[in-house]
């Protein structure tokens, strides 16, 4: 076991490294110049090539990279070039908004995944499967922005029960924070629970036809318990492995919910960065970004070893 | 007879106390009657576009400052100004110019202290001017304020601005709602650093909360120095880039104020009965700039060519369903009379113009990537194919436009012109030639002139006329093409009472003051 995390810890930092590397690299060929936009109209090249030096943009790209990752390394992400505001407190006030919302929206698809695939598989071929089949496609080909627009339009602005905009923290209410966590959460989840759906189906249709359900079934075993108890938990490896990857595409669209519903997460922050040209921060929010994906997925493979013995025993071997 | 004479005068007296009554009482009545009794307390929210990028005029750097709504309610400038230009006292009481009008006495108020306990004082007022002109600060919008060469304490509660020359814009810029430069910061948090993020000042608003692209908190001063004011308790600015999130805030009850020109919301808000509109004309204007010193556009008659091919009123109700105005002078209200030289639509004038010049046009136009900028971009090339120039429009986004802008690589590209309460300084500002800020880089021995002579003049009809003279050159020149004029609406709940409006020719709320309350 102690191997199998050591492999998994190595990976995880390679990963890192060549993500913030590449980053950096990427930020630096967009084009704009953060000193430029600091200075502003008016300014002269005196003006820019002083705010390129205090922003210590002279330096080589290789030599600011290793300066950066040094202070990572040490919990220091420097202070944004537009607003003065360091990264790191910048990060930590939006990532419990960000990790609200995917564990909400996550939440969300799983709820509706998980009876639908089981009643999906259970029911194959028949005209329930057809229907559920066609509903997920159907909701699968709606991009993100656009449920979230209709969901906006529906709940908000026509009946006004949910905010259209707005985060209200945890301190200020249990219910109120849920509550501005619904729609952007359903915009993310109706998109997302199709995939989830087909792909339990499908593992849940091979389990189905084991010896071992045909077994329970001749015990006498009532459906509902076979389903649950004997046929979800072996069906569910390729579902916890896409939830793991699906954390990227969360991300995603959480970069775009966290705009149209106005919610102060990593993704907002993101895209003001990079409209910005504010390298600090754009580097400060991919190595937060890519941490978490790598930590998720790494969570994943420990529980996928859990749940599946032959893992471990592989590993073992 | 005495006694009489006494009588007479104590009865006169007693006339002139009863008619200030009266006029006081009447105009309370008036204000009752419109907006009813201030009631004290709430949070009111207030949806922004733009995202703050500090409150130190210094280290914010932009000319103009994002975030001014909200900086200008925690710092109070030394004037404010009426719907009528007239100069309201604030930090400052008096200003008083000498002779020449090269030296500004400005006596200051007593008794009033920042929001971090230090004293205001000349020393404040020194400091931050100084601070302002000193060159090593490299302050973007001095060209602006070049006239201004030294502040000078001369008592405790008094200060001297030394001038140039005599300069009419001296006190608007003094009584300034846009930017940082106006409004006095504490000293203590601006040595100490804090001042950028975190604003310290003597306003009726303290500081309390400042989430980059979210929000900005404001609670109430107790210790304000006009007693019973402010009459809310909290002001939180929301900051919201995308228009539908801004409308779909305001109607689904997260916000109680916005400010938008989004032509299909402007439609649905002002037919809705719930909110109340308010319609904020700026002196200023959306435009093409042309760049002035690149070919082909370096030769007039192809600016010409191409201004009189620009078809002004279509753009508007297309892409602002007529919502904003038509626009020929960027002087506004200033310029509603009289000559401007603008260049109406005329094909015929254009083509003949383009045959003159007898060579192919290819051009470039940059625009932001948004579906206002996507629109422009269409209409600019349909109509400039009518006189043969071809137009390929190109989405950008705004750092990237400001980096063309900035090396003079642009052919053309939308952009919005400076306003301000007085025009004067914000033409020096894009139309002398060796301006920083004159983007389109158009140079002409006349209008320079002219600017220097608009500048130096203490004669208002003689200035406006010289104003509006270097108007029909600079328009006969075509540096740029007018878009469309500047206007933005803003829709409250009717709950919102007593709301600010800008001052002439500004952008932001008037004065320091923020006197709104809610009637909830």
């Amino acid at each position: 076991m102690m191997v199998f995390l050591g492999k998994k810890l190595f990976r995880l930092i390679v990963v890192i490294l060549a993500v913030t590397a590449i980053t950096f690299l990427m930020v630096n060929f967009l084009p704009g110049d953060i000193a430029i936009t600091t200075a502003g109209f008016g300014a002269s090249l005196e003006d820019v090539e002083a705010i390129r030096e205090d922003l210590g943009l002279n330096k080589n790209i290789v030599l600011r990279y290793t300066l950066w990752l040094f202070d990572a390394a040490q919990g220091r992400l420097g202070q944004s070039f537009l607003t003065d505001e360091p990264v790191l407190e910048a990060i930590s006030q939006r990532l419990p908004v960000t990790i609200e919302l995917m564990i909400i929206s996550q939440m969300f698809a799983l709820m509706l995944a998980i009876p639908f695939g089981i009643i999906s598989a259970y029911k194959s071929g028949t005209n329930i499967d057809k229907t559920i089949n066609t509903l997920a496609f159907s909701v699968m080909s709606i991009p993100t922005f656009v449920m979230a627009l209709l969901l906006i339009f529906a709940f908000s602005l026509k009946v006004n029960w949910l905010p259209a905009t707005g985060y209200v923290p945890f301190s200020e209410g249990f219910w109120l924070n849920i509550k501005s966590f619904l729609l952007p959460g359903f915009s993310i989840a109706l998109v997302e629970w199709g995939y989830l759906m087909r792909i339990l189906r499908s593992d849940m249709i091979s389990t189905l036809q084991e010896d071992y359900i045909l077994m329970a079934k001749s015990k006498g075993l009532p459906t509902v318990y076979i389903l649950f108890k004997h046929a979800l938990r072996p069906s569910c490896f390729t579902l916890i492995t896409i939830l793991g990857i699906q954390v990227g595409h969360l991300i995603g669209g959480a970069v775009i919910v966290e705009n149209i519903f106005a919610l102060p997460g990593i993704g907002s922050l993101l895209i003001a960065a990079i409209y910005g040209r504010d390298y600090t921060v754009v580097q400060g929010c991919i190595l937060f970004i890519t941490i978490a994906y790598v930590m998720i997925n790494f969570f994943v493979d420990i529980l996928y070893s859990i749940l599946d013995p032959r893992i471990r025993f592989q590993n073992r071997t | 007879m005495e006694r009489i004479r006494k009588r007479t005068k104590s009865l006169k007296r007693i006339l002139f106390a009863m008619l200030v009554v009266g006029i006081l009482v009447m105009s309370m009545g008036i204000s009752s009657a419109k907006e009813g009794v201030p009631k004290y307390g709430g949070t009111l929210r207030l949806v922004s576009w733009g995202a703050a990028g500090g409150f130190d005029v210094v280290k914010s750097r932009g000319p103009f400052g994002l975030g001014a709504d909200a900086g200008h309610r925690v710092m109070e400038t030394l004037f404010d100004r009426g719907q009528n230009n007239e100069l309201i006292p604030v930090l400052g009481l008096s200003a008083t110019a000498s002779a020449d009008g090269k030296t500004w006495t400005i006596k200051l108020r007593k008794g009033v202290k920042f929001h971090d306990g230090t004293p205001f004082n000349a020393d404040a007022v020194v400091f931050h001017w100084q601070r302002i002109l000193d060159p090593e600060n490299r302050l973007l919008a001095r060209i602006m304020i070049s006239p201004i060469l030294s502040v000078e304490k001369t008592g405790d509660y008094e200060v001297q601005f030394l001038l140039k020359h005599a300069w009419m814009p001296f006190t608007a810029i003094l009584a300034s709602s846009s930017g940082f430069i106006s409004p006095i910061p504490s000293p203590k948090a601006v040595k100490e650093g804090a001042q950028n993020r975190a604003p310290v000042g003597t306003g009726p608003f303290i500081f309390k909360e400042w989430k980059s692209g979210d929000r900005i908190v404001l609670t109430k001063n107790p210790d304000y120095w006009q007693k019973g004011k402010p009459y809310l308790d909290e002001v939180v600015f929301l900051i919201m880039p995308d228009h539908e999130s801004r409308y779909n805030a305001l109607v689904s009850g997260q916000a109680d104020m916005i400010i938008t020109d989004w032509p299909t919301h402007v439609e649905k808000l002002t037919e809705e009965p719930d909110f109340s509109t308010y319609i904020f004309n700026y002196r200023s204007l959306t435009a093409m700039l042309l760049n002035n010193t690149k070919p082909p556009l370096n030769d007039v008659r192809v600016r010409k060519a191409m201004a009189l091919a620009w078809d002004q009123k279509k753009y508007i109700k297309v892409s602002y369903k007529n919502t904003t105005p038509y626009i020929e002078s960027w002087l506004g209200d200033v310029h509603k009379s009289g000559n401007t030289g603008y260049l109406n639509h005329d094909l015929n004038k254009a083509r003949a113009l383009m045959a003159e010049y007898g060579k192919p046009v290819e051009l470039e136009f940059l625009h932001t990537a948004t579906a206002r900028g996507r629109v422009g971009g269409a209409i600019v090339q349909q109509l400039m194919k009518e006189i043969g120039v071809k137009v390929t429009p190109v989405p950008l986004d705004f750092s990237t436009i400001m980096m063309e802008l900035f090396t003079g690589q642009y052919d053309m590209t939308s952009w919005r012109f400076w306003g301000g309460s007085d025009m004067g300084p914000s033409s020096v500002a894009s139309f002398y030639s060796k301006s920083p800020l004159n983007l389109s880089r158009y140079s002409s021995e006349e209008v320079d002139k002219l600017l220097i002579q608009q500048r130096q003049s203490t004669d208002p009809g003689a200035r406006e006329k010289i104003l509006k003279t270097i108007v029909q050159k600079v328009n006969s020149d075509a540096p740029f093409i007018y878009l469309a004029g500047f206007r933005q609406y803003l829709f409250a709940r009717k709950y919102v009472k007593n709301i600010n409006k800008p001052l002439p020719g500004e952008e932001g709320f008037s004065g320091s003051q923020f006197d709104m309350w809610l009637d909830k």
